[in-house]
């Protein structure tokens, strides 16, 4: 016999059912199971894009993976899709597998398109043996996706029967995403360097003296010193230098410039020019830097000398690094020169093609 | 009828009143000393067990955890109200709370039908039964459904007092359904397994032995990339967001954005990449160089040089000093864990611009940065650069450069 008082009977009894509801209610409540499908995964799987532009069309998709274990193969299939939810709806991503060839394959191959639509492709193939090695399928004639930026699944299910039916053995997604392509603008200016002086340096970055005087001339020795220009260009087109300006003049009177290529003759009437290191008189330099400039025939003969104004003294067939050239002046005067201060200003006009 | 008679049956009458009268003191006397009149009900009683799951489940899991049935740890807490001596603790485990004790099926309290290899008692923080006369599993009784522990000496134990028992390695009842164990405390171990004659106080918990919930649940495959030539960057925020805006650049010096044979010029784009590929993810570029016709700047190529004046260079590289200024929220570090690791190549990008080290391979898909597993969040800037010799064409150059994330499942 128990001597507990009969309200603490009540009350034990009371605990006890409440305990019993709780404990019937959990049960009845943890009927529902949650569960989703799962399947034996693929291996080392890859989806290689050749374009991650939004809707790009006739794209070249890679698809890599190998098979756990040895298994039995007759078809793959290939969905193309939003999400990589096996089993579950294969929401379109707008791009389209419906074109597509299976160009290459590697692995486990023998494989050909059974079937296939804008989401989906059905490869096929006599049930066979499959390995564990890496396998490779290449696609050309996608289209990718339109969102961006975006990812997307292609699911992959292999069976052992040829035409994609039965139980599923493997099943896997691999996913890329397209991209915002990054669009490099940028603008080449035209370029062009040209100087002139008595004396300069590469890329014009010293200049030095415009003026030269002869002093008194002669009519028995040559009066001759040089200046410089220096070109250079990105003009596809490349350049032209020409000289502009008179013979010699005072007043009225000149000093015949020398019409053709003409050596130097002291106690003649001549005014003339080359751009050649010369021996008659020992003045000048040939052209010098790492550009392609050359010197106009008529003014390119060592110990010639010509002067016409206008011609065409250098020139570049195309754009060109930096050229020196040295411009070597004489002027012979006969004994009948009339006398007076003469003087000209010969003006190099570099005229670039873009 | 004689008097005889009548006495007779007088007398059996009387009789059978003495005799029921002797049976009725006899029950009582029986009834009586079934317990003690002093017992009294334990309170706040308790009991927890590590696993709910049915004896036969057994998932490899250590014992006592939540998923292994055959080793459970037990745990009784209740307070004693009455103040006494306790030599044994008896626990009776029973498909109903009171009348006749029908073991829960194939419960097994002993150690070695089950391969447990203890079952403990521990303290509590009320009663340190330690600093007493410690109680011991009583192998005879405990067994099957039944476990005691005694102390021959006993401790005394005050009212209100906790008391905490915990079993481990018991093997659970292995059909489903409510159990209980009836607990009882004993002033004396001569008689505890066979009657109540030295009961002190006694209640009775309850646990229920449930189906586990089976939850699966398959994470898919994980991608996420962008890119994106606006700057400031999104934050990455916990989803890592992706970066939006236009991927246009305008690479040079505004507001003709020109180049120069005298000034190397650069200009900015980013990408952001996260994955949960286990066998990692690469980045890789393609895109021709600048080009305009059939005119093309060259490119640096495979090898990561410094920044040229003069020459024509077109290259790029993830810039880690970057999140300053405009550039914001970009990476300033790589190849730590769940991070992509910048390519040799492509990790000399700087905001000073000659300090850098820049390269590009153009035509060619090429990969630029790399991880071998997951990868959390990355966002990086990536810098080009573009120089020119007098010899570029003059005209407006463009390319395009497309990036790829390349996970591997």
């Amino acid at each position: 016999m128990n001597n507990r008082p009969a309200q603490n009977i009540a009350s034990t009894t009371g605990r006890f059912l409440v305990c019993l509801v709780f404990i019937t209610a959990l049960s009845l409540g943890i009927i529902q199971r949650v569960q989703a499908v799962d399947y034996p995964k693929l291996s080392n799987r890859s989806l290689n894009i050749s374009d991650t532009t939004p809707g790009a069309t006739n794209l070249t998709y890679t698809i890599r993976f190998s098979y756990p274990s040895p298994t039995t193969i007759g078809s793959i299939r290939l969905q193309l899709c939003t999400d990589g939810e096996i089993g579950g709806t294969c929401t379109s991503t707008g791009g389209s597998l419906a074109a597509a060839a299976l160009s290459s394959q590697t692995g486990i191959t023998g494989f050909s398109i059974n079937s296939q639509s804008a989401d989906e492709i059905l490869l096929t193939r006599a049930p066979g043996a499959a390995g564990t090695g890496q396998s490779t399928y290449e696609f050309t004639g996608i289209d990718n996706p339109t969102g961006f930026p975006d990812t997307f699944f292609i699911r992959i299910q292999t069976y052992p029967t040829g035409d994609g039916s039965g139980v599923v053995n493997h099943a896997s997604s691999v996913v890329s995403a397209t991209t915002e392509p990054i669009i490099i603008t940028t603008e080449v200016p035209p370029i062009l360097y040209f100087c002139a002086a008595l004396t300069l340096d590469e890329w014009c970055q010293n200049s030095v003296g415009n003026q030269i005087n002869y002093g008194a001339l002669s009519p028995a020795t040559a009066s001759a010193s040089t200046s410089q220009f220096g070109v250079a260009t990105n003009a596809l087109g490349g350049y032209v230098v020409t000289i502009n300006g008179n013979t010699m003049t005072s007043g009225f009177k000149t000093i015949d410039p020398i019409a053709v290529p003409t050596i130097n003759l002291p106690g003649t009437a001549q005014f003339g020019l080359n751009l050649r290191a010369n021996t008659d008189p020992a003045v000048g330099q040939d052209v010098i830097g790492t550009g392609i400039g050359t010197v106009a025939a008529a003014y390119d003969t060592p110990d010639t000398f010509q002067y016409t104004s206008g011609d065409t003294v250098a020139t570049s067939v195309t754009g060109s690094l930096f050229n020196i050239f040295t411009v070597t002046y004489i002027v012979n005067v006969p004994p009948d020169q009339a006398a007076g201060v003469y003087s000209t200003t010969i003006a190099y006009i570099c005229t670039a093609a873009f | 009828m004689s008097n005889y008679a009548i006495s007779l049956k007088r007398t059996t009458l009387l009789l059978a009143a003495l005799a029921f009268t002797a049976a009725l003191l006899v029950a009582n006397f029986s009834v009586f000393s079934v317990g003690k009149a002093g017992a009294a009900q334990l309170t706040s009683r308790s009991l927890s067990l590590s696993s709910s799951l049915a004896g036969t489940v057994d998932d490899g899991t250590a014992a006592g955890s939540e998923t292994n049935g055959d080793e459970v740890t037990y745990s009784f807490t209740f307070t004693v109200p009455t103040t006494g001596t306790v030599q044994a603790f008896l626990i009776d485990f029973c498909t109903t709370a009171i009348g006749a004790c029908t073991a829960p099926t194939n419960m097994d309290t002993h150690p070695a039908d089950s391969g447990e290899t203890t079952i403990s008692v521990q303290e509590d923080d009320n009663v340190s039964f330690t600093t007493l006369n410690p109680y011991a599993v009583d192998a005879t009784p405990t067994d099957g459904n039944r476990i005691g522990i005694t102390n021959v000496t006993g401790n005394t134990i005050t009212s209100g007092s906790v008391v905490e028992l915990t079993f481990i390695g018991i093997h659970n009842p292995e059909s489903t359904g409510t159990f209980f164990g009836r607990i009882k405390t004993f002033d004396s171990t001569a008689t505890y397994t066979t009657n109540d004659n030295d009961l002190v106080d006694d209640g009775t918990v309850a646990s229920s032995i449930t189906t586990g919930i089976s939850i699966t649940s398959r994470v898919v495959e994980t991608l996420g990339f962008s890119t994106t030539a606006t700057f400031p960057l999104a934050a990455e925020g916990a989803s890592c967001d992706p970066v939006t805006g236009s991927g246009a650049i305008n690479l040079g010096l505004a507001p003709e954005y020109t180049l120069s044979i005298a000034t190397t010029y650069d200009a900015y784009s980013a990408f952001r990449l996260y994955t949960n590929a286990a066998n990692g993810a690469v980045v890789q570029y393609e895109g021709r160089s600048l080009t305009k016709g059939t005119d093309v700047i060259d490119a640096i190529g495979g090898t990561a040089a410094a920044p040229a004046t003069g020459s024509e260079q077109f290259g790029l590289a993830v810039d880690l000093t970057a999140d300053t200024g405009a550039i914001t929220n970009a990476d300033t570090t790589e190849a730590g864990a769940g991070q992509l690791d910048i390519g040799a190549e492509y990790d000399g990008g700087n905001g000073t611009i000659g300090s850098g080290t820049f390269a590009y391979v153009a035509d060619t898909k090429t990969q630029m940065a790399a991880s071998s597993q997951y990868v959390t969040c990355d966002s990086y800037a990536v810098q080009y650069i573009a120089n020119i010799s007098p010899l570029t064409p003059a005209g407006t150059y463009t390319t395009t450069v497309v990036y790829f994330a390349v996970p591997t499942y």
